[in-house]
């Protein structure tokens, strides 16, 4: 627990009754919850084929929940891994990347949008571990696109991860800067 | 390469194609204007060299690497403009006749390069780049 940020552990510290439930009465381990989150987010996404848009949001904050409770539960319970950050990782930005094409599919949103929104995100996840920044624009802001539109949603994902990325570019040469000016070959 | 040889290819390149309003600033912010970026590095100059002069510092970011790239296609898609990827390539590869270390592909690769034709003494290639544009954009104005 002393690694992680004092907001994290308060996060944890909050969510942690609900935490007990899920791992120790109904048994989710981490990669579980993980695997439970993308599956209800996979329903977010049929409802949306469906144009169900409000049952898809549901579901989509059912999958969230789930998704930010995988990590409690490492945390708490002592059970991170690389393995289980990766599946993580990887569930996370395929159900984006269904949810965005699905509102494309169905006119919600121009297929272009959601394809730089996806390109956007994956950017910016390729450099986010290295530096721990992370803007955090993605999925949540379907629930915005709902009162204003998904076009104007997927343009905000797009240039939140956009500008997400350049500044994560700029951290690491900032640090690599740091390191030759004190003498560190890189 | 100096602002001034920087300023003069893009000026070409606005005259060439002919470029207006929106595609106007696009040129010459990912022509001329990237070359700001060498501001975010002040604060570490200043805390190693003080105000003392150091030649060949590393003013240098990703942001005019060919990994800038990365962002700016799907910039260009986003805003269905080709000027961001054109005026970009032309800097990159005007500071890529400077013979001064460079990192393409930072932060991805620590690959070093220091670009072409470094034989040729630098101040020459920056004469020959003003010259040729210079008389480009002369060219170019006065067959308005």
């Amino acid at each position: 627990m002393d690694k992680h940020s004092p907001l994290i552990s308060k996060i944890d510290k909050l969510a942690l009754p609900i935490a007990k439930i899920v791992h120790r009465n109904l048994g989710f381990s981490p990669n579980k919850l993980s695997v439970t989150s993308f599956v209800i987010g996979s329903f977010s996404v049929v409802a949306v084929l469906f144009q169900k848009i409000e049952i898809a949001l549901g579901f989509l904050l059912i999958s969230l929940i789930f998704d930010g409770l995988d990590g409690v539960v490492a945390r708490l319970y002592n059970l991170e891994s690389k393995t289980g950050e990766r599946l993580e990782l990887v569930f996370d930005r395929a159900n984006e990347a269904m949810l965005f094409l699905a509102l494309a599919a169905t006119g919600y949103a121009e297929l272009r949008l959601a394809i730089l929104a996806i390109i956007a995100i994956l950017l910016m996840t390729t450099l986010r571990d290295r530096t721990k920044f992370d803007p955090g624009f993605k999925r949540t802001i379907l629930f915005l696109g709902y009162f204003v539109g998904f076009t104007l949603a997927l343009k905000v994902i797009f240039w939140v991860n956009l500008v997400g990325f350049i500044i994560n570019m700029l951290i690491l040469d900032y640090s690599r800067q740091k390191l030759l000016d004190k003498g560190v070959s890189q | 390469m100096t602002f001034l040889s920087h300023a003069l290819v893009t000026t070409a390149g606005v005259q060439l194609l002919d470029l207006e309003g929106t595609n106007l600033i696009l040129a010459y912010s990912f022509g001329t204007l990237v070359d700001f970026d060498h501001l975010l590095k002040l604060p570490l100059y200043f805390k190693k060299y003080k105000t003392r002069v150091k030649k060949h510092y590393n003013w240098r970011t990703p942001l005019q690497e060919p990994v800038t790239l990365l962002w700016i296609l799907p910039l260009c898609v986003y805003l269905k403009s080709y000027v961001p990827a054109i005026f970009i390539i032309g800097h990159i590869m005007l500071d890529y006749l400077v013979d001064y270390p460079k990192h393409p592909f930072f932060p991805y690769n620590n690959f070093e390069t220091k670009g072409f034709l470094t034989k040729i003494p630098q101040l020459y290639k920056e004469l020959a780049v003003i010259t040729l544009f210079l008389w480009i954009n002369i060219a170019l104005l006065s067959a308005k």
